[in-house]
This record gives C-alpha cells, structure tokens and sequence, in this order.
C-alpha cells in the first residue's frame, strides 16, 4: 500500500485524536498544578489528576507526531496512529477498571468511598479511552491492506 | 586547453561505478596502474557540447581515513591533482552510509557532483529521496540517475559539464566542532606554506589524528604554537567522546542523520504489529514519552485498582480486632492478641492485594513484551544516575509503596545494579509518608501546603539520584552493567501466565517479609505496654500519662538530646519511634503523646514546633529509616547485611538533611 | 570496519571483533551474536542499538557496542 492512496484519512484520524488527548491533558494537567497551589478547580470529567493529564499529553504529541510523518509521506505515520491508539486504549481500560473497582468499594460501604459516585469515574480517561478503539480499528485495516 | 576537463569518479564499492564509467566513456578506455601501486587504474574520456572530459575511476572505497592502499590512492590523488570535478556515486538504496564518503571529500574542499544511482531500485523499495532539499542542505549538485538503466546520464554529463566550471562554497559544518575548527585554522593561516592545502581539511584531519596531515604540519614553523593547544583538545575530546578520533566520526554520522531525516522518505511497505510498535515504542524521543502513560496505567491499576480489596482485608482485620478484645477477658492477652499479632498480620496482608496488582501488570507487561523495552528506552537516561534502564519502575512504583516497588526490582539481572536501586528506593516518598507532611504542612503552611508537600517529593527523588551516584562511586565501582537484552516480538499476554508468575511472587513476600513485619509490630506494641516499672496495660495505647512511662517513652527521652539541635522534644522523637511500624503511624502516635484527638493535633503542635522545625521534621520523616515491612522486604531481597545498611545510612542521612535544614533555615528566619 | 554503535539503521554488518569482557562476550555469543555472524541494525538513534542476529532482536548498550567492531557486508544486491 501506498502511503498517498491514505494521506489524508490518517492525517485527518492522527489531527483529530491529536487534538482530542491534547486539549484533555493540558487542561488536566493545568487543574493539577492549580490544586497543588491551592486552588481547587472543579471541572465535570476532569480528575485534575496532573501525572495522568502529562500521560494524555504524551499520547496527544505521539498522534501529532503521526500527522508529521503522514504530511512527509512517510509511510510510518500508520505506525504512530497504532501506537498512540493502542496506548490510548489502554488508559481506557485501565479507567474503567477502576470505575468498577470504584463502584465496588462504594457498594461494599467503605468510608473511604462514601462520596463516590459513577460520574466521577465517567472521566476523560474513559471517553478518550473507548474513543481511541476508532483509530486503532483503522490503523488494523490498513496494516492488513500492506 | 580551457575546454579539456579532468574529471574523477567515487564511490562506495558496488554504487554502479563501473557501470557508469563504461557508460559515459564508451570505448575510449585505457588501462594502467597506479603510481608505486598494483592498484587499477582506469581512464577514459567523452565529449559533450564540444568540451573534452576526461574521465578517472578511483577505487572504490567507503572512507577516505587512509586505512587501505585504495584510500590513500584516491586520497592522495584527489588532494595532489586537484581534477576539475570528482563525481561521487552514491547509492539512493543506501544513502546514509553513502554520505560518509561524501562528507569527507567536502571535507577536502573537492568540487563535487553527486550522483545518485539506483534511482529506479530505491523507488520499487519505497524509497523516496528529495532530491532539492538534498541539493540545497550539500551545497552540491545532485544528479539522479540510473546507471544500468542508463536514465539520466545526459543530464549528468550536462551538470558535469556546468560544474566543472564552478568552484562551490559548501555549508555542511560540524556544530560540536566549529570551535575547535577555528582555532586550529587561525593558526594553520600563519604558515604561507599551508595555504597550497585546504586549512579546513587539515584542522578536521588533525582532530581526526590523522598522521599523513600530521606529517605535513610536523614540518611547519607553527607546529610548536600548535602543538599544545591540540593536546589541550584532543583531551577534551576524549573526556566527551572516549577517543578524540571517535568524536569526529561520531560527529559526521549525526550530521548525516540530520540529512537523511530530512531528505529521505520511506512511502510504503509491509508493516507488522511488531515493527509500527517498536517504529514508537523504541524512538529514542517518543519511547521515553509514552513510557509516561505506561508509568500511570501501572501506579493506578496497582494503587487504585486494588484500593477496595486492601479496605477489605482492614476492614476483616480491625473487626477481628475488636471482636477478640471483647469475646476475651484477659486483658493482657485480648491486647497482645488484637494489637500486637492480629494488628500485624493485618499489617502484611494489606499488602496483598497492591502486591497482586503489581505482580499481574508486570507479568502483564512481560508477557506482552513492553518490559523488554524499557531498559532499552530508559538506558541512556538513567545511566547518567549510575542506574540501570530498568531501575525506573521501581522508582516510579516506590511514590505509592517501596515494598511492591522493592519487588519490582527483580526484573533487574545484574545483582550490584539491583541492590544498589533497592537502596536508594525507600527515598522515593511513598503514600504512607504523606499524612505526615499534610499535618505539617497545614498547620504551618498553609498558604502553601500543596507547594511545600510537593517539595518533599522533590527532596526524595534529588537525594535518591544523588545517593545512586554516590554509591555507584564508592560502593558499585563498575559502571551499570552492559545492556544486552533480547527484544521479543509483541503479543498478547497469556493470562495463565501471567496468574502464575503473579502468585509466585505474592507468595514468596507472604512467606519471607510477612514473618518480619509480625515480628516488627509485636515488638513496638511490647515497647508501649511495658516500662520500667513493668507491665503498664493496655491502655497505654490510648492513654498519655501512661505511655509517658512506657519503654517507648524512655527511648524516646534518651533519644531528645541528639534531636535537641533540630528542637524536637521527646514525644516526637517517641512518634518517629512508633514510625517504623509504618510511617503514617507517627501522626497518630503524636496525637495519643500529646494527649489530644487527631483531629485538634495541629493546634498542638504548632505551640511544639517551629516552621522551620517542622519543616526540618517533615524531611525527617522522609528519610529515616525504611517502615519495618520495606525492612522485611529488602532482608528478603538481598540479606540482611544490606537491610542493616539502608538502615544506617538512612539516619544518617536524615540526621545530615534535618540539621542542614534547621541551620539554613534558623540563618534566614 | 569500525564500531557496530557507528553502523546505520538498515546495515547488514559482519562481527569481526568483539573487544568486551569474559561475560559480556559470552552473554552476546548465546544470543546469537559472536565473531563472523551476519547481524542487521534495527535501531541506531543516541541510545542503545538494535540489532537482528539470527530471527531476533537484541538491544545492545551503547558502550558495549562501542567495543563490537564490525564490518559492512559487501555483496549488496
């Protein structure tokens, strides 16, 4: 396969989700730092979780990374879209996994959960996560196409 | 006259070369040797336009550094007949390693033309090569062509035929060398004598220690105003780069890396799983950055994750608690039954659930073939601390737990690079650590408390990377062990694999630490039920006036006098006592010292201490002395020697960092 | 020939010395790496090198493949 027949559709997929994780992690990486000083910002899906906002970040800039070699033609930028979305995944997983831990403790009546409820575990992590199966379906398609 | 040119051929063996020089000069070839050598030499000629060329084909050689009879002909040849032209076949197929030799002959301030062969093959491949750029980054004309084929070969004698007239200026330069370039020509310039030669060439070739140039300059008049500043940077050389010749050549393949990442494109192939992942995964730039997700997916699937299994197993174990102090009448045995033994085996099997976590994700990640990775990614990173790749997850892991962190080291195969990342680990401010640090820093700073917080942080992580350097000097001589690791295809893991190495481990803590930290627990609540006067019962866990006369307290006295510089008194070197149990233990042992609920405790201690005092006893917490279950897992992991030495140099260190504290803190306060 | 930490990413080399101590030489000999195999480089960036000797890939320090002397393979094609 050649890289000019799918230029576009993984220049505009890599842009896109480049984008979404970008956005996502600097605004949670931003509501972190603010705790940390001592101002408390509260945003719905927010955690303001600044080690995990630096991970959505790093995923962001692999995406971005991709859009790069795409516009150079290089062939490689499937390979960043799959990567970025596999890591991207996994944070989904590793999100809802605790949504379900989180929901456990709650229901078994631990004081440490008595606050908790489901909305706070429906977070960025969860939504990017389970979004970021899109893109890493995609870069499955065209990998069988080579 | 002026319209005969003298043109010569190079290039890498098997670029094309005599293919193309069979092409452009036909049939007029003669064939003879090479001065004083049995080397070939073969010379031909064309026409074009009128102008007579002829042609010279050098040896084909990969470098010109003089290592073979071949180089040194072509060197010697290009340097002393100076010909109009030298056209430097290289091969698009292989273009980095083609422009070693390339740079070389810029080097020499030759007036070059490149070729580039195989045009046709590198496209079939995916290759795709911007022949503009490449132009414009060189300096040079560049001609694709393909000799075989024989496309573009009118366009090449058409260039030849232009540049043969034109003496270009080249930009590549050598930014790590630059300086040391100038210098060496500033004093090359004063000798006249030199100016036949190309100074540039020479500063580089005597960097290079090249000893046919050093000949040359030998016999100057600057040599002996030259000689010692080369001495003085081939020294620096060698302290950067190992060898001052390697610096150069190492120099001139980053140069090349630059213009290859800029000029050439792959377009198209196959890809496998392995190959788009580990195209990421092991870039030297976005490896490092994506092991940032990995790190979190990791410290929260442990952590978190885990979190209600762990309050499950207190929750069983404080109710067993209560359920043996009431059903009991023996007060002394209700005691040492519900806090003494039970409190210590619910001590161990808190871990339980956090250490089956670890293990699951890191058998998870092994098995999947990430874990092979990381050495690779972290190496040049962490090396610079004295530690190896590895040591960075048990590091990260260490911010929620040293004992699963601990653990984490046995990926590490070297037995001096494990050890020496197990003892600087206990400085990396687990979770425990941090309802310390919030009372302090609450009550005294509260304007800054997530601030101050976060410096004890910073504090553990500069100390630990300080001690690892340390250590590695005084203790570890040898550098970090060589990296050689097999990197194995991706895949997805085997869950029964994964369970299984996930229950040998946990397994092998339960058995090992978990009879320390028993032990460990019994022997402090021995300390705070018993005094001088003998047995002061059970209430001494509760009760101040009580424990004031407990074994704790006495030890806590006699300990007052060292601590005096920094201002503590005794109870709080009683808390630091109680500490060792588990760090978090020692905001609740203050609170039954000074005799008030947790919840006031700030009120109190800010009458106890000062900011800097505080501060000071904050660091102190950090550092002092590994919680008796980190103790129990280091024994476990490599003996007790160097359980006892962590031990040791973790006062000692805390007391260092305390006092430093209170003494800069009491000059600016 | 020069150091396999010098080699390109996509060169086939031949091992031609390996100047490391007893273990090092031995570690690299059970993968698959001594004197006289045919190695191909995966990944060269400032890091560690990669290379595939025999169907797998090895990372190799860069200070111990300072000390691995190899030399291109010549029949190219």
């Amino acid at each position: 396969m050649d890289i000019k027949d799918i230029k576009g559709k993984i220049t505009t997929l890599s842009l896109i989700f480049g984008l979404l994780f970008t956005i996502s992690g600097i605004i949670e990486i931003t509501i972190g730092i603010c705790s940390i000083l001592g101002f408390e910002i509260k945003l719905p899906l927010f955690a303001g979780d600044a080690f995990g906002g630096l991970s959505l970040l790093a995923i962001g800039i692999t995406y971005f990374l991709g859009v790069k070699k795409a516009l150079s033609e290089d062939i490689r930028a499937v390979s960043y879209l799959f990567t970025a979305s596999i890591v991207g995944l996994g944070i989904g997983i590793i999100a809802f996994l605790l949504l379900i831990s989180n929901a456990m403790g709650f229901l078994l009546g631990f004081e440490d959960w008595e606050d908790w409820s489901i909305f706070s575990n429906l977070n960025v992590y969860l939504i990017l996560g389970i979004l970021a199966i899109i893109p890493y379906k995609i870069a499955k398609i065209i990998q069988s196409t080579t | 006259m002026s319209d005969r040119y003298e043109i010569a051929l190079i290039g890498n063996p098997n670029v094309g070369k005599s293919t193309l020089f069979n092409t452009l000069t036909g049939e007029n070839v003669y064939i003879g040797n090479w001065p004083g050598v049995t080397v070939e030499k073969k010379e031909g000629e064309f026409e074009y336009n009128g102008k007579k060329f002829k042609v010279v084909d050098l040896p084909g050689v990969y470098s010109l550094t003089a290592n073979s009879i071949d180089e040194i002909v072509a060197r010697d040849y290009i340097i002393n007949e100076k010909p109009d032209l030298v056209v430097d076949i290289v091969d698009a197929t292989a273009l980095e390693r083609n422009l070693y030799l390339t740079l070389q002959l810029m080097e020499m301030g030759a007036n070059i033309l490149l070729a580039l062969n195989k045009m046709d093959l590198a496209r079939t491949l995916g290759i795709d090569i911007d022949v503009d750029k490449l132009e414009k980054i060189l300096g040079i004309r560049v001609v694709p062509i393909s000799a075989i084929k024989k496309v573009g070969i009118e366009d090449l004698k058409k260039a030849i035929s232009e540049e043969v007239k034109n003496k270009r200026k080249y930009n590549i330069k050598y930014p790590h060398f630059e300086p040391y370039i100038k210098k060496i020509i500033s004093i090359l310039q004063k000798d006249e004598n030199l100016k036949k030669y190309n100074l540039r060439y020479l500063a580089i070739k005597l960097l290079e220690n090249d000893k046919y140039v050093e000949d040359i300059i030998k016999k100057s008049k600057i040599w002996n105003e030259l000689n010692p500043v080369l001495d003085s940077i081939r020294e620096e050389l060698s302290k950067k780069y190992g060898e001052a010749d390697l610096g150069i050549i190492e120099e001139r393949y980053k140069v090349i890396d630059n213009i290859v990442k800029e000029v050439v494109k792959k377009k198209s192939g196959k890809l496998t799983t392995t190959q788009m992942l580990d195209d990421v995964l092991t870039d030297e730039k976005v490896g490092i950055l994506l092991l940032i997700p990995f790190l979190w997916m990791l410290f929260k699937f442990t952590f978190d994750v885990s979190a209600p299994f762990s309050a499950m197993i207190d929750y069983i174990f404080s109710l067993l608690g209560d359920v043996i102090k009431s059903s009991i009448s023996n007060e002394f045995i209700a005691s040492l039954l519900a806090d003494g033994i039970i409190r210590g085996v619910g001590a161990v099997l808190v871990f339980f659930p956090i250490l089956a976590f670890l293990f699951f994700a890191i058998s998870f990640l092994e098995d999947s073939g990430y874990m092979a990775r990381i050495p690779y990614i972290a190496d040049r990173f962490m090396n610079k601390f004295g530690l190896p790749g590895k040591a960075i997850i048990p590091l990260v892991m260490g911010f929620g737990c040293n004992v699963p962190a601990i653990m984490a080291t046995r990926t590490i195969e070297n037995e001096k690079d494990r050890i020496l990342t197990i003892l600087i680990n206990p400085l990396m401010s687990c979770s425990a650590r941090l309802p310390i640090y919030a009372l302090f820093a609450g009550a005294f700073f509260s304007a800054y408390q997530g601030l101050v917080v976060l410096s004890m942080y910073a504090l553990g992580v500069v100390l630990a990377l300080i001690i690892a350097k340390i250590f590695r000097k005084f203790i570890f001589k040898e550098s970090p062990s060589y990296l050689i690791v097999e990197l194995p295809p991706y895949q997805i893991p085997h869950l029964k694999v994964v369970l299984k190495n996930t229950w040998e481990r946990v397994y092998d803590f339960l058995k090992k630490a978990g009879t320390i930290i028993v032990f460990g627990v019994i022997l402090v609540w021995l300390l705070s039920v018993y005094g001088p006067s003998g047995y002061l019962g059970a209430e001494a866990l509760t009760n101040p006036e009580l424990l004031s006369n407990s074994w704790a307290a006495v030890i806590g006295k006699a300990l007052a006098p060292l601590f005096a510089p920094m201002g503590w008194d005794w109870k709080a070197c009683s808390a630091l006592l109680f500490g060792v149990i588990a760090k978090e233990v020692v905001v609740g042992s203050l609170a039954i010292l000074y005799g008030v609920g947790e919840e006031n405790l700030s009120n109190i201690i800010v009458n106890a201490f000062t900011p800097v005092s505080a501060y000071a006893f904050m660091a102190f917490s950090l550092i002092y002395l590994p919680c008796i279950a980190t103790l129990g897992v280091i024994r476990q992991e490599i003996g007790w020697k160097w359980a006892v030495f962590a031990l040791a140099y973790e006062m000692v260190l805390a007391y260092i960092v305390a006092l430093t504290i209170t003494i800069i803190g009491n000059l600016i306060f | 020939m020069y150091p396999l930490a010098f080699a390109k990413e996509g060169e086939e080399v031949i091992v031609k010395e390996i100047n490391a101590g007893y273990g090092a030489m031995q570690r690299l000999t059970s993968m698959g790496i001594n004197i006289g195999s045919k190695i191909k480089v995966v990944r060269n960036q400032n890091g560690p090198v990669i290379v595939s000797a025999r169907g797998s890939n090895i990372a190799i320090g860069r200070g111990l493949a300072m000390k691995i002397i190899v030399e291109r393979e010549n029949n190219e094609r």
